[in-house]
């Protein structure tokens, strides 16, 4: 914008003024040239009449050569105030007498001829108020505007002399002007009112722009509901109207927003309560490593601290092994953008050395673009659990081994018995009773051991000894051992080996039992077929499949079989905790375990996979 | 059988009197001489006065453990020649102990007499 502004309402009475104006300029001096020629007419009438009745009135006395009464007649009219001066003129045009005697005079020539004027001369005004003088050709600038009338003095048809009279122009001058004052004050008047009537229509005109301004002001002071009430039947009507159409819809779009807004608020409110209030600490972390939020410091160290130092102050009150593990699983996260849950690391309390253990959740989060932002943690603190947990253990393990004792005094005592019986004859009859005892004591045996490890597994308080192997290798020895089983049931047992070696990073003895546990199941459950176990390799992975033509699962049942003791019905026998104890020694060598099935009646497999 | 000839002694150091009952009739009709002794102190003992030709030692005992009683017997009491099978339910024994004190061969609980019978045959040849 520039440093002026003119209002509309002069810019547009400001060219109808000006055009007015010059009209009534040109009108005035149109009036003011036919007035004057009006004027000068009238003069110049007033004056030939004037000098024929002097001409007639000396001409006696020229006749008679009585000059000093001509003199006197002369001297008498030059005394009038509009007479400049009176001269009689010979034929020749040379003077004979004149009045005023000492005022020089014009010498009148024919302007054809040169010698002399016969008529009168008139004056050359050209312009209003500056006449200008009229004189003979050589004597310019030497006399006032004058008139001249002349008149003849004839005898007997023949010219004798000539009357001149030179009158000012004064008088018409005068006349002139005075009307034309007044004119010109008035037409100024008129002009002046002309300009102003002009400015009051166009006003009048545009006066609905000006109110659609003064709503546009209350609509910026922040009056939303203010409308522009215009009826002026014109352009300007139709742009307040589109101007209220578009305010409209400006106040929807804005009131819509303003819900939206509300509610993200709303919801933003309560998403942050929950996040405060929650009693797991809560964190986001950039991949750098920076700790972008933190709802609550861990236990022993200040939240600004954590938030200025990010995840090396966190880790540095951690084990090595800590470390390590929160590291690659951080590491995974970022690598294959994939949540891994439950990071176990113990945190030592900073002051008191306490050791605290955090299962963490580590969430990938992303950008529009699948890019990686941030990674949520959610760490709680499970050290009830865990005390609980050994507790448990400790428990579990003290009621097992106390059990332990008593059943294999059990196991020997009746295995001395089988031994007597058989030397001598009478011991036949108590044979399959014997036997009967000692299956069912080897089997509360075997479920004890299972769930002093599962127990032990459970807890971690026993790590994997992993040490390489050889996965075919144990899968040979499973189905060799197996054999006697299975046969004994009269069932067939496939092996797909391929007789491959696959080497694996595992706990040998752990291993066999989980798949001792599978092929134990399989047999539990298959009356008559047969039982597959195959193994197949890729660069990736290995994965383990034992299936059976068995009693099959139904779909609800894939995944509660490997619950501890999970039981279909009491008709059917329970499941012991073989799978359970089987999931675990999967999940502790970092793989995962299945079952599936078609179906009732249809058989099932179990698959186990590791990652190479 | 033959008087003459020495009976080999075996020592059997054990809290529990229903296990006594077992080994003596696992080991009934067999040429051994058994002594019994309820805890390692006794063993000790037992050791001292009847020079057991071979030693089955239980573990988990009370006023002295099965660990305690071979670390003095063979560190203290110098009995180095004396072979040792354990015999426990649990089947978890250091291995570090078993190797520093020499122990001849490790038994879980329960086991079968044929296996017993072994191992006592192999520890006595030496």
């Amino acid at each position: 914008m520039n440093g002026y502004r003119i209002s509309l309402r002069y810019k547009l009475a400001l060219p109808v003024s000006v055009f007015v104006f010059l009209m009534l300029i040109l009108l005035t001096h149109t009036t003011i040239r036919v007035v004057r020629d009006f004027v000068v007419e009238a003069f110049q009438g007033q004056i030939s009449i004037q000098v024929e009745d002097f001409t007639k009135a000396i001409r006696s006395s020229f006749l008679f050569r009585n000059y000093t009464y001509l003199q006197f007649h002369l001297d008498a009219m030059a005394s009038r105030p509009e007479v400049y001066g009176v001269e009689v003129v010979d034929r020749e045009g040379l003077p004979i007498l004149q009045a005023p005697i000492f005022r020089k005079l014009p010498i009148l020539k024919d302007p054809v001829s040169g010698t002399r004027a016969l008529f009168p001369v008139q004056s050359l005004l050209s312009i209003l108020f500056q006449p200008e003088r009229i004189s003979s050709e050589e004597g310019r600038g030497e006399f006032p505007d004058l008139f001249v009338a002349a008149s003849p003095i004839f005898r007997e048809g023949k010219e004798l002399g000539n009357v001149q009279i030179f009158y000012t122009a004064h008088k018409v001058h005068d006349q002139i002007r005075r009307i034309y004052r007044k004119r010109i004050f008035f037409s100024f008047l008129g002009a002046m009112a002309i300009a102003f009537l002009t400015s009051a229509v166009t006003w009048l005109a545009i006066r609905p722009l000006f109110r659609l301004r003064i709503t546009v002001l209350d609509i910026l002071k922040g009056r939303m509901g203010v409308r522009a009430k215009i009826h002026s039947g014109d352009e300007i009507e139709d742009l307040a109207e589109a101007f209220n159409e578009m305010l409209n819809r400006l106040e929807h779009s804005m009131r819509n927003h303003q819900l939206r807004t509300e509610a993200l608020e709303e919801s933003e409110e309560r998403y942050r309560a929950l996040v405060e209030n929650a009693s797991d600490v809560i964190w986001l972390l950039s991949p750098a490593g920076q700790i972008i939020f933190l709802n609550q410091a861990f236990e022993g160290l200040r939240r600004e601290d954590l938030l200025k130092e990010g995840l090396p102050l966190f880790l540095s009150f951690h084990t090595d092994e800590s470390i390590l593990h929160f590291n690659t699983a951080l590491n995974q996260v970022k690598k294959e953008k994939v949540p891994v849950d439950h990071v176990a690391t113990v945190f030592h309390h900073p002051q008191s050395r306490r050791q605290i253990y955090y299962s963490t959740n580590l969430t990938p989060v992303f950008t529009h673009g699948r890019e990686l932002k941030a990674i949520q943690a959610v760490s709680r603190d499970v050290t009830e659990l865990k005390r609980i947990e050994v507790m448990k253990e400790r428990l579990i393990r003290d009621v097992a081994h106390e059990l332990k004792t008593p059943v294999a005094k059990f196991q020997m005592t009746l295995n001395w018995l089988d031994q007597e019986f058989q030397k001598e004859k009478a011991g036949e009859r108590y044979k399959e009773l014997v036997g009967l005892m000692k299956r069912n004591a080897d089997l509360l045996m075997s479920m004890i051991a299972e769930v002093m490890n599962l127990s032990r597994l459970e807890a971690g308080t026993e790590p994997l000894a992993r040490k390489p192997c050889d996965l075919g290798q144990i899968l040979s020895q499973v189905c060799e051992d197996m054999d006697p089983l299975i046969r004994e049931k009269k069932l067939s047992l496939e092996k797909r080996l391929d007789g491959q070696s696959i080497p694996f990073e595992g706990d040998a003895a752990m291993l066999y039992r989980l798949f001792t546990n599978l092929v134990v199941n399989a047999l539990k459950f298959t009356p008559q077929g047969r039982i597959v176990v195959e193994a197949q390799k890729n660069k990736r992975e290995v994965r383990i499949r034992v299936s059976d033509t068995g009693v099959g699962l139904e779909k609800g049942d894939l995944e509660k079989v490997f619950d501890r003791f999970y039981q279909k019905s009491a008709a059917t026998p329970g499941m012991g905790i073989g799978l359970a104890l089987a999931r675990e020694i999967a999940v502790l060598h970092g793989g995962r375990i299945w079952a599936e099935s078609e179906g009732p009646g249809k058989g099932s497999r179990f698959i186990v996979e590791f990652p190479l | 059988m033959k008087t003459q000839t020495k009976l080999k002694k075996i020592l059997i150091v054990e809290d529990d009197e229903d296990l006594h009952l077992l080994y003596r009739l696992y080991l009934q009709g067999q040429s051994y001489q058994i002594i019994q002794a309820r805890n390692g102190k006794e063993g000790l003992e037992c050791v001292a006065a009847e020079r057991p030709d071979l030693i089955i030692l239980d573990m988990i005992m009370p006023v002295m453990d099965g660990e305690e009683f071979i670390q003095k017997l063979r560190f203290e009491k110098k009995e180095t020649g004396i072979p040792v099978i354990i015999a426990s339910v649990n089947d978890k024994i250091p291995p570090a102990l078993i190797e520093k004190t020499k122990v001849r061969s490790v038994l879980k609980k329960p086991f079968a007499i044929e296996t017993l019978l072994g191992e006592i045959e192999r520890a006595l040849k030496g």
